[in-house]
């Protein structure tokens, strides 16, 4: 089959599949009470939580169905190892929302999770950087390739604080790895992976965001942010696009950094005194104190408080810039590949 | 939404952006070809030592982001005050 067609039709079934089992899994949710407020509402509505469920697994899915399309080996090796980190990322997802992992648990089993990508070692371990070109990083890399997943899972999950926020960003990136195939030099493997996975990822997160889009029907819960945060890092490392990749992520990255940071590392949410923002009468506004934990959503409000369809906006709009430099960043590297 | 609304975050990514790109430029210039003329623990010496230094520069890179981002939390936050007095 042209693959062209494949990647359109990856789109398309994962679109429809998962507009059509979102609502499902809600209703499922909503029935065992698995359903949490909506705190930036002024009624706060009760949203049922972990719906996200729904979309990870049609991703999974679909990635399944390459592993069977694909009539080269070394595809079908990086595809088995990505659902095999999936499956792992999406029960760590379900176990959290549903009993609760601690702060430093919670990476470190992401981690964990991620050791068939280093065990395995079928990705190519010189990632190309602008200026300089490929890098050898024959050591150096697997140790990296352990934390990829953890880091943009957390990420994910970091931002997916209002309404659309996670999903939305998710599809732009999805999108830019897809465009970025098209600029950055890859083998038809990586090529394969990068289209395959990235119009897979994209058409999954679009049928949940229909639902999860301000006011938001459903919440992904952490199973929805974690394995969108994971799909990406999964992409980045099989499609060869960890630089483009790194630069789309910079608006999560500065968030979950920013957080870190300011609360001094990991830490339970009981233990963090105060709260980075309050919302009165719908209105988001900046939390004032010192010691609150510098959020994107605080920086955005620092200026003028806002209402949650204005932060999201602005959160979509800033991932949008970041997606652009993306690509920007990909005809550097297409420059130094030759 | 509007590209003026989120100047401040929009220059400080593209800030960002740019010092990960100076950054490149800084470890390519570690870039040391592999010479098979030394002896092995040399050669991982060299490779350990830039690894290193590459980790150095990116903690350069993350305190000078961190510091952008609170002195425009800071400012903005001061221009609120005032305004609300």
């Amino acid at each position: 089959m042209n693959l062209e067609l494949i990647y359109i039709l990856a789109f398309i079934i994962s679109l429809i599949a998962s507009l059509l089992i979102t609502p499902l899994v809600a209703k499922y949710m909503k029935k065992i009470g698995k359903v949490g407020k909506d705190v930036h509402k002024v009624d706060l509505p009760e949203t049922p939580e972990s719906v996200g469920l729904g979309y990870v697994i049609i991703f999974t899915l679909t990635l399944l169905g390459g592993i069977l399309i694909t009539n080269d080996e070394l595809t079908r090796q990086r595809l088995t190892i990505m659902v095999v980190v999936m499956v792992l990322v999406i029960a760590i997802g379900l176990y959290d929302d549903f009993k609760t992992l601690s702060a430093i648990l919670k990476p470190g089993l992401l981690i964990l999770v991620s050791l068939p990508i280093v065990i395995f070692q079928v990705a190519d371990p010189r990632p190309v950087i602008p200026f300089v070109g490929p890098v050898r990083l024959t050591l150096v890399y697997w140790g990296l390739a352990a934390l990829v997943v953890a880091i943009t899972s957390n990420a994910s999950n970091m931002i997916d604080v209002l309404n659309g926020t996670m999903s939305g960003s998710g599809i732009l990136i999805a999108f830019t790895a897809f465009a970025a195939s098209f600029i950055v030099p890859l083998s038809s493997s990586q090529q394969f992976i990068a289209r395959y996975s990235s119009l897979a990822l994209a058409g999954a997160l679009l049928g949940f965001f229909w639902y999860n889009r301000y006011p938001a029907k459903v919440f992904a819960g952490d199973t929805g942010s974690l394995g969108t945060g994971a799909a990406i890092g999964l992409i980045a490392i099989y499609g060869k696009l960890e630089f483009v990749l790194i630069v789309a992520l910079l608006v999560h990255i500065m968030n979950s950094f920013s957080i870190l940071s300011s609360i001094g590392g990991l830490k339970e949410r009981r233990e963090i005194q105060s709260r980075p923002v309050k919302v009165e009468n719908g209105i988001i506004y900046p939390s004032l104190d010192k010691k609150a934990p510098i959020t994107l959503v605080r920086l955005i409000v620092s200026k003028r408080p806002k209402t949650e369809k204005e932060v999201v906006n602005a959160i979509l709009f800033l991932v949008l810039y970041s997606c652009i430099l993306a690509l920007f960043s990909a005809y550097l590297i297409l420059e130094v590949s030759f | 939404m509007s590209l003026k609304e989120n100047s401040e975050l929009i220059l400080l990514l593209t800030n960002v952006w740019f010092m990960l790109l100076g950054l490149c430029g800084i470890i390519g210039g570690f870039v040391v070809t592999i010479d098979l003329a030394r002896s092995y623990i040399e050669n991982l010496g060299i490779g350990a030592m830039k690894v290193m230094v590459s980790f150095l520069v990116l903690g350069f890179w993350l305190i000078i982001w961190y510091t952008l981002m609170r002195l425009t939390l800071v400012s903005n936050l001061s221009e609120l005050k005032a305004d609300n007095s």
